[in-house]
């Protein structure tokens, strides 16, 4: 009759388990998600050998009770900052494909010091940024502000960049011919493979294959000119739409 | 109304109230509240509260060395946990006064 002393039921270590890998994924701090499932281990522990259920002490859904103790806990941005020198890239690689495709890869002086100069800048700013949200202590819609914020600056950036480049004469560095071109356009794929092997999802493969295999196939049609710049423009943001429609389906029907 | 509902807020007060009596772990305050009666809520409800009592730093904790192997994590209050608990013992007072005003003027059949 006697339990193991420091042995869970199946239906608790399962638990735990899925606490860990949900906090995990939800961003939050390493330290804090050891923290609290340490503490849950040893209260569930308890719980078993004065013959409790797992039910008791979590209720009848993990699920909200997990999203009950995520709440409470802050967001590590510092840990998120990991994602933005791969999402830099990313950007890199589509501003290169974008080119390569439609007017060749041609790029002044102003172009070649700008761009990494710019992510340079970014670099630093959303460290300070994550810095500093980290440790006050934020509302949702402040923390939702933040983010907005975060997501608009490299959009201005780049504008302003681009506008720089228009008004302001810079002797061209960077003129690639057609292998030069091929060539650039088969780094960017490499770039967006990489990526996507590295974050384990489609999503740097299927969003610019979206984006870009539109307007090669319109540009070989025999429409006119408007009706080829209408559908460039707004094919891929059907076709994005309806892929988050479906992907966000099928999580609706995992979960 | 379920009495889950009527808890939301009141047992935050109550937390802080047996905290108050002296340092306590998880499953220790679990056992206590539910010596007290409060059997309604599963036990686990007491972590994202203790969360963020902790957060709100009306607690806090300290890891100490358990007889059963891994360590605790004991809660105390804090000055501010303390004057939490005070003001909350001053709203739950006025409140259960009220209710039960009206419940007992209900009971005694006048309108």
């Amino acid at each position: 009759m006697n339990v193991q002393p420091n042995k869970l039921s199946k239906r608790s270590e399962d638990f735990l388990d899925n606490l860990r890998l949900y906090l995990t994924t939800s961003g939050k701090k390493e330290d804090e998600i050891e923290d609290i499932v340490s503490e849950l281990e040893d209260h569930l522990l308890e719980a078993e050998k004065h013959g409790k259920s797992t039910e008791d002490i979590i209720g009848h859904s993990p699920k909200t009770y997990m999203e009950q103790l995520s709440k409470e806990m802050p967001v590590d941005f510092m840990a998120l900052i990991k994602y933005v020198p791969v999402l830099l890239l990313g950007v890199f690689a589509y501003i290169l494909l974008g080119d390569a495709i439609r007017s060749g890869v041609k790029y002044s002086l102003i172009q070649v010091i700008g761009y990494p100069l710019l992510c340079l800048i970014l670099l630093v700013v959303y460290m300070k940024i994550f810095k500093y949200t980290a440790s006050m202590e934020l509302s949702k819609t402040a923390n939702g502000m933040v983010l907005f914020l975060i997501g608009c600056l490299p959009i201005t950036l780049f504008i302003g960049l681009l506008i720089l480049n228009d008004r302001v004469d810079s002797p061209m560095i960077i003129h690639l011919g057609i292998k030069g071109n091929i060539a650039a356009a088969f780094i960017a794929v490499l770039i967006f493979v990489s990526i996507s092997i590295w974050s384990k999802t489609w999503f740097t493969i299927i969003i610019p294959v979206l984006l870009f295999t539109p307007e090669l196939l319109i540009k070989m049609t025999s429409l006119n000119q408007e009706m080829k710049l209408i559908l460039t423009v707004t094919i891929p943001f059907i076709l994005i739409g309806i892929y988050f429609y479906m992907s966000y389906r099928k999580e609706k029907a995992g979960s | 109304m379920s009495s889950t509902q009527m808890l939301k807020g009141i047992l935050d007060g109550c937390l802080l109230a047996i905290i108050d009596e002296g340092e306590v772990y998880g499953y220790e305050l679990a056992e206590k509240l539910a010596s007290f009666g409060f059997h309604q809520t599963s036990e686990g409800t007491i972590y994202p509260l203790l969360l963020r009592m902790q957060k709100e730093k009306l607690v806090t904790t300290t890891l100490k060395k358990s007889t059963a192997g891994p360590r605790r994590k004991y809660y105390a209050l804090t000055q501010k946990g303390e004057e939490e608990l005070a003001a909350f013992i001053e709203r739950w007072n006025q409140l259960s006064r009220s209710v039960d005003q009206i419940i007992q003027r209900k009971g005694s059949g006048e309108k």
